[in-house]
Order: C-alpha cells, then sequence, then structure tokens
C-alpha cells in the first residue's frame, strides 16, 4: 500500500515496574518489569480496520490505550498523519484528542450512572468544545441517536444507563465515540460482554457508521469476529506480533505456529467438524524481564535450537504477510 | 436408560416485584452415559434449572412443581438430610459458573478437594484424603504436587481444573457443568473441552452442559435442549438440530455465530433483534413472537403446542417451525 498511513506506530515498549517488598528492594535485586508491549511496529490505514487478536495478558488493551495516548509508552514513536504525538504536551495534544476515540469493554462500567443518556452522549462535544448552544448540542445527540438506532431519539435522552440493556448501553458507548467524527477508533472488546446473539447488532452498527470515522483498531480475543470484522489481523503473544496479514490470508494460510494453535482451538458451531488436540504445550508464560528468545519457545511443538537463542523479527514473507518466526527463514 | 428425568419442573423466584417465572414447566431426559447440552441467552433460565437438579436454589427460589428421577427414585420426595447426604455431590456433582473464582483463597487446594470427600465418608483419614484428591488433580492433568499450594498460586485454568476434581472428588455418575469454559481463553478452553470428553469416557459419566456458547456445546454435547424463557423450544440429536433446526430461536442462535473457516469475509452480521422478555410479565402466546420472524396472530395468541415429535431424535415447540432444509 502506498496510502499515507493515518497511525504509524514505531518500536514501542510499554514496562510496568513491579513494585518489590521492603527487603527485597534493600536486598537491590535486579529491577524487574512486566513488558507488556515489547518493541511493536505497525501502520493503519485510513478507511481501514485492523484487528488486534491475542490471549488475555498479552498486551492488547495496553497497546490501544497507548496509540491513542491514555497511558504513555516507556519508548517508541507514535504518528498520527505524520506527527510524532509522543513527545507533545498535554495542551498541544489537545488538537489531537477529537480525532481519536475509544469505545470500552464492558457497557455496565464504562457508563457513569449518575448521568443522562443526553449528557453522556454530549460529553465529549463539550470537553472538546465542539458546541456553541444548547439547542445544537441537542441536535447533534439526536442525530447520532438515530444513527445508532436508539429511535425515537426523544425516548431514550433522559433515560440513566440501568434502563437499557447491555446491548443499548454498547450501542450509547458507540455514540459517545462517534459523535464528534473522529479519525481513528479503538474498539477494545466491544461485544466480548454482550450475547452472541446480539452482537450482530453492534458490529453491523461499527461498520456502517465507519462512515463517520475513518479507521478502527478492533481488539479482541475471538479470531472469529474479527475474521469477518477486520481488513487485517496482527496476532499478538506476550507483548509482541507474531504474525499480521490481510484476515482472508491469515485464516488460509497461517504460518506462526501459535496462529496455528490459535485457528484450531477456535470454536466452530458445527458438531460435525470437531476437532482433534491442539498442538500446544504448557500455559502463557510470565510477562515479567522475559528473556531473549522467541516469546513462544515454551510452548511451540516445532522449535528448534535456534529458537531459545535469537528472538525472530517480523519480515514479510511476501504480499504484505509478516511472521515473526525463525522456521520462515529457509 | 434414562439417569436422570425432570417432568413438568417449575422453579419460580418470589421477589418484591412478583414471582419471576425462571424455569415454567421443563421436561429434560438425559440417559446414561451420554452428555446433554443446555442452550439459551442470558436471564432464560438456564442456571436456575441447573441448581434445581441439585436444590441448591438461592432462599427465595422455590420448587413450584415436577418431579425429578434420578435413576428410577423420585428425588424431589426425599427429605433434605438424605438428598445432602445421598444425592448431592455423591451422585450429582456441579462444576459451577465462575468456578475459578470459587475456591477459597486460605486453604490449600487438595485440602479443599478433600473437604468434600469428608463430607460424605466421615471415616476416611487426612492422609487417604490427600491421596485421593492427589489423584484426582493429576486426573485432570495438573501435577499433584500443586495441591499443596494455594489457590493464587495457580492459572485460570489451572483453578477450572481444580474445580473439576472438586465435582468427581465423590466419583458422582451425573455432572452438571455450569459454563464450564465461559471467560477463558480459545486455547485453555480447548484444553478443557479435551479433559471434560476424556473425563466423560474415563470414569463413565453422563453430563450435562449449560453454556450460552453454542459453539462449546457443538464440541461437547450428544443432544442439544434449547431453552427460551423459562421453557424448552427444541430438543434434538446434536447433528440433526445444527443441520436442520426447526425454531426460530435456535436458528437464530446458531447462525449468528461468527465461523471462523468461513472462506469468503462476510462484512455483515446475524443477530436476533431485540432482547429475552422479563420473566415477571412473559408475553402473551409464544414467548418468542415478539422477536420471531415468522410470528403470525396464533403465535400471538395461544401459547406453542407441547413439544411435538418430528422423529425420534427431534422435538420442537413452535407453531409455525421451519420446514425441512435439504
Amino acid at each position: 500500500m502506498s496510502r499515507e498511513p493515518l497511525i504509524r506506530a514505531r518500536n514501542i515498549r510499554k514496562l510496568f515496574p513491579v513494585r518489590k517488598g521492603f527487603f527485597s528492594s534493600l536486598l537491590s535485586e535486579e529491577e524487574q518489569n512486566l513488558h507488556a508491549v515489547d518493541n511493536v511496529s505497525f501502520d493503519i490505514y485510513p478507511d481501514e480496520v485492523l484487528g488486534l487478536v491475542g490471549e488475555s495478558g498479552c498486551g492488547k488493551t495496553t497497546l490501544g490505550r497507548l496509540l491513542i495516548r491514555l497511558i504513555e509508552p516507556t519508548s517508541g514513536e507514535i504518528y498520527f498523519r505524520g506527527t510524532n504525538i509522543v513527545p507533545l504536551t498535554y495542551e498541544e495534544m489537545k488538537q489531537f484528542r477529537p480525532k481519536m476515540q475509544i469505545i470500552f469493554q464492558d457497557p455496565y462500567e464504562s457508563l457513569n450512572p449518575r448521568m443522562t443518556v443526553l449528557d453522556l452522549v454530549a460529553e465529549p462535544l463539550e470537553v472538546n468544545g465542539l458546541v456553541e448552544s444548547e439547542d445544537e448540542k441537542e441536535e447533534k445527540v439526536s442525530e447520532i441517536l438515530e444513527h445508532v438506532r436508539l429511535t425515537p431519539p426523544e425516548d431514550f435522552v433522559f433515560r440513566y444507563p440501568h434502563e437499557l440493556s447491555g446491548g443499548q448501553r454498547q450501542r450509547i458507548a458507540v455514540a459517545r465515540a462517534l459523535i464528534i467524527h473522529p479519525d481513528f477508533v479503538v474498539a477494545d472488546e466491544p461485544v466480548s460482554m454482550l450475547d452472541t446473539s446480539t452482537r450482530g447488532e453492534i458490529l453491523n452498527l461499527m461498520m456502517e457508521l465507519k462512515t463517520l470515522t475513518r479507521s478502527y483498531l478492533f481488539i479482541t480475543h475471538e479470531l472469529a469476529v474479527a475474521r469477518h470484522f477486520c481488513d487485517r489481523i496482527a496476532i499478538m503473544y506476550l507483548g509482541r506480533i507474531m504474525e499480521m496479514a490481510d484476515s482472508d490470508e491469515i485464516v488460509r494460510n497461517p504460518v506462526h505456529p501459535y496462529t496455528r494453535a490459535l485457528l484450531e482451538a477456535t470454536p466452530v458451531p458445527n458438531p460435525a467438524s470437531r476437532r482433534d488436540k491442539v498442538n500446544i504445550k504448557g500455559e502463557v508464560v510470565s510477562p515479567i524481564n522475559p528473556p531473549r528468545r522467541c516469546r513462544f519457545y515454551t510452548r511451540c511443538l516445532e522449535a528448534k535450537e535456534i529458537c531459545g537463542k535469537l528472538e525472530p523479527e517480523l519480515v514479510d514473507i511476501g504480499g504484505g504477510h509478516l511472521v515473526a518466526c525463525h522456521m520462515n527463514k529457509e | 436408560m434414562n439417569i436422570l428425568e425432570a417432568v413438568g419442573l417449575k422453579v419460580y423466584y418470589k421477589t418484591v416485584k412478583g414471582v419471576v417465572k425462571a424455569v415454567d414447566g421443563v421436561d429434560m431426559t438425559v440417559e446414561k452415559g451420554t452428555s446433554v447440552g443446555l442452550a439459551g441467552e442470558s436471564g432464560c433460565g438456564k442456571t436456575t434449572l441447573g441448581l434445581s437438579f441439585l436444590k441448591l436454589l438461592p432462599p427465595n427460589g422455590v420448587i413450584e412443581g415436577g418431579s425429578l428421577i434420578f435413576n428410577g427414585d423420585d428425588i424431589y420426595k426425599m427429605d433434605a438430610d438424605m438428598f445432602r447426604e445421598e444425592i448431592r455431590w455423591k451422585h450429582i456433582s456441579m462444576i459451577f459458573q465462575g468456578a475459578m473464582n470459587a475456591l477459597n483463597p486460605v486453604f490449600k487446594v487438595e485440602d479443599q478437594i478433600g473437604e468434600a470427600i469428608k463430607l460424605h465418608d466421615r471415616n476416611t483419614k487426612k492422609k487417604e484424603r490427600t491421596q485421593i484428591a492427589r489423584d484426582l488433580l493429576r486426573k485432570v492433568d495438573i501435577d499433584p504436587v500443586m495441591g499443596g499450594h494455594y489457590p493464587h498460586e495457580f492459572s485460570g485454568g489451572m483453578r477450572q481444573r481444580a474445580m473439576i476434581a472438586m465435582a468427581l472428588a465423590c466419583s458422582p455418575q451425573l455432572v452438571i457443568a455450569d459454563e464450564p469454559t465461559t471467560a477463558l481463553d480459545v486455547i485453555v478452553q480447548k484444553q478443557l473441552m479435551d479433559l471434560l470428553r476424556g473425563l466423560k469416557d474415563e470414569m463413565d459419566l453422563s453430563l450435562i452442559v449449560i453454556s450460552h456458547d453454542i459453539s462449546v456445546l457443538a464440541e461437547l454435547c450428544d443432544y442439544l435442549n434449547i431453552m427460551y424463557a423459562g421453557r424448552i423450544v427444541e430438543w434434538g440429536e446434536i447433528n440433526e438440530i445444527f443441520r436442520n433446526p426447526r425454531h426460530h430461536y435456535t436458528h437464530g442462535l446458531i447462525s449468528t455465530f461468527p465461523a471462523v473457516e468461513d472462506e469468503e469475509r462476510k462484512q455483515t452480521f446475524e443477530y436476533i433483534e431485540g432482547a429475552p422478555p422479563n420473566l415477571l410479565d412473559p408475553p402473551q402466546g409464544c414467548r418468542f413472537h415478539p422477536r420471531c420472524p415468522a410470528a403470525t396472530d396464533v403465535c400471538r395468541r395461544d401459547p406453542p403446542p407441547d413439544m411435538t415429535e418430528i422423529n425420534d431424535n427431534h422435538r420442537v415447540a413452535c407453531h409455525h417451525p421451519r420446514g425441512d432444509q435439504p
């Protein structure tokens, strides 16, 4: 792709220091850090949906929050339309804030129970100073509520979150993110708290309302949802991207052993195709001070000597299909 | 032979707002040695039904009617002490929902498993119980040495395995697993399903698996019950139900599940419009009619017919069941 990327992340790392007890700090042991995101680089293009898929604890939420600077990276650069936003001050950052939004996972936790739907949805407008009058505010809120199918809007504006179902609450969260027409939206597991039967409604809505924004980063632990929702998918494991490709490509030709294990383990709603045991051993290891080797080494059934000594780089194996595995070198 | 047979089961919750009919006339059978699934959205009464098989309902939950035949005896006619000593855990046990948070943090895992054994066989010595607990841990693929550790030293998947070990402590014949893999990562989920399947064959168990996730049931079960608003709306052999769902709700549940194996990328997702009804005041007629694409006046007026046989392995309760699929 020759287009200018909307977001360009370069070597971003986020280490969380692990607090030690008083006595062990006196003994001055080596400093311990949890490597939540470790040297990750990728681009998100305009009008693209990038899926970030991984198990819990792999750093996908941290990465999503880093991109919109809700938390500060330990090192690395994040370019938004060509400007590195990492060194910007609080004031300088303000011009970028309205361009990036986030939809949180749990609509039961993320909406203030004491605010009405009108206040909740209008908050981003007010915080960013985008409305002049009450009338304008109400008009904009009605318009977005129509978009997310909470109709007629008059029936909803004075309700409180507890009066709404889970699906309706999540539609409020979508409305909140999109009302200011941001360029970039981080959707952090937006449907994982909803019943499978009602998820489709939110996903369709987000797909439809892509016209109000430009790009999504869609964070999920479900490969099946990402496969249909996203243009490209990045598979994350212990703070690193293991494989990244178009969603069709990654499902048809998975290269990394971890991606293959994830695909094999993803449940299929069809009793006729029950699968064999999954090709992986052990459990996720600790992300605290990981040794310099392939992160997947301890669980990989195909690991060779080199995998235990050297961390593989993410390389293009053709057509924008990136893989970080020593086994593709030959 | 049927190991468990529920007939006309009704479980109501008495609340200040009125009576919630969480389970409203359910018939369900479990054939010995099979695995039976119970599917439905949240709030349709699945967990209540599961708990009623063990008489473990919260204080305001009352079994209003029906009988529960276990190996030929109506166990609802037993008195409470007898039920506790003879049935619960000894013959029917349960893996609870959110079980990985159900372990007591201040006791060693092997002692917690041992406690279940102690309650049903007071004559065992502590040493024997620890030995049994460690054997059980080995069965669920945990290093037996870990039994001497505390729950916080276990990962989520290991805690769930420990809970399975606890459910097996008294060698039951029937195990009820309520959302056994929910909130676990896919790989751990897959490993647990393999484990449950293996244990079922090895220990000759019968299983009831409760889940909102129809793909988990597709993987684990021989028969499937679909529950909606306190009632069973469809029952059938698992392949039969997935190939040819007759109830519109079943069809909705199956088609809303995105499949990763699809060759082509779908950019639109299926969903069932609306939400399950409030069971304080369920809709007239068929309870699914406000959300059903095929609803007619009959559905709005009359409750659906009783479960009607389509063939030996398939029954449905619907005014207008879906037709044969080629």
